[in-house]
């Protein structure tokens, strides 16, 4: 496995969702690192940490993924976002070639905000996920 | 003088009954004990003690993989006995087995915290003596 396939994991389950991508109003949904001239509203999904977990002779992989919505001025958007984010990866499961995922939950609230240029709010909201993969 | 000696629990390798069950295990512990009496003469300041018979548990922890097939879980069932071997660093020619010639399966219990993997925990009473041996 690939240190990014969860990552990519992720991306495709939630590019994949009509819902989200009803609610973002398009595909806007990044790896890692969104685009410099990002329209927004866009989710970002990206690797905080990845473990192994040394408890049994089988391999085990955790992985900590912030997932967020980052909105301009629309506190209400953000989160709505976020809802629809935790609907659709909260005890769900991912595809990883050669991984079965056994847990994948909702860890820690992600919600700030920060001043932008001209007096906008970018707003930001999501979570931290734990995903842990087993082979 | 390097240490070259010492291991970890990483490699062992635990046979119950024909079945192999180390696959996915997170602890074995061997603990043996001796009956002993108490020989003391009236008069003597300190108690004097002699060892008869011995006795011996191996306690074992695994995940418990709810798949189809549920060959650990059925190989120690209650009462199932059978040849107990372990081998604390794997089954390579020459390294070090533990062997009962009769164990008993004396409990097995199912452990699902809501928030944790699913542990099977079996304990074996021995029904023969400790044979240290090698592979």
């Amino acid at each position: 496995m690939n240190a990014n396939d969860p990552g990519s994991a992720l991306y495709a389950k939630l590019i994949a969702g009509t819902a989200l991508t009803a609610e973002i109003g398009g595909t806007r949904i990044y790896l890692e690192q969104p685009p410099q001239s990002g329209t927004l509203p866009y989710v970002l999904v990206s690797r905080v940490t990845g473990s192994d977990m040394y408890g049994s002779p089988r391999r085990v992989r955790r992985y900590i993924y912030a997932v967020k919505a980052v909105t301009m001025d629309d506190l209400t958007k953000a989160e709505d976002i976020d809802d629809e984010l935790d609907t659709m990866l909260y005890d769900s499961t991912l595809t990883v070639t050669g991984w079965g995922t056994y847990w994948l939950r909702r860890n820690t609230d992600i919600a700030y905000q920060e001043a932008g240029e001209g007096g906008v709010v970018y707003h930001h909201r999501g979570a931290l996920y734990e995903l842990r993969l087993s082979k | 003088m390097a240490v070259t000696d010492r291991i970890s629990g990483k490699d062992v390798y635990v046979i119950f009954n024909g079945t192999v069950l180390d696959a996915d295990f997170t602890s074995v512990k061997v603990s043996e004990e001796g009956d002993q009496i108490d020989v003391t003469a009236a008069d003597e300041e300190s108690h004097y003690y002699v060892g008869i018979r011995k006795d011996g548990t191996v306690d074992m922890e695994l995940f418990y993989n709810a798949g189809t097939a549920q060959t650990e879980f059925d190989a120690v069932a209650v009462n199932n006995a059978g040849t107990l071997t372990i081998g604390p660093k794997g089954t390579t020619s020459t390294y070090p087995k533990l062997e009962w010639t009769r164990a008993l399966v004396k409990t097995r219990e199912l452990d699902f915290p809501f928030d944790a993997e699913a542990k099977l925990t079996v304990s074996f009473q021995c029904s023969s003596a400790l044979s240290r041996g090698s592979f």
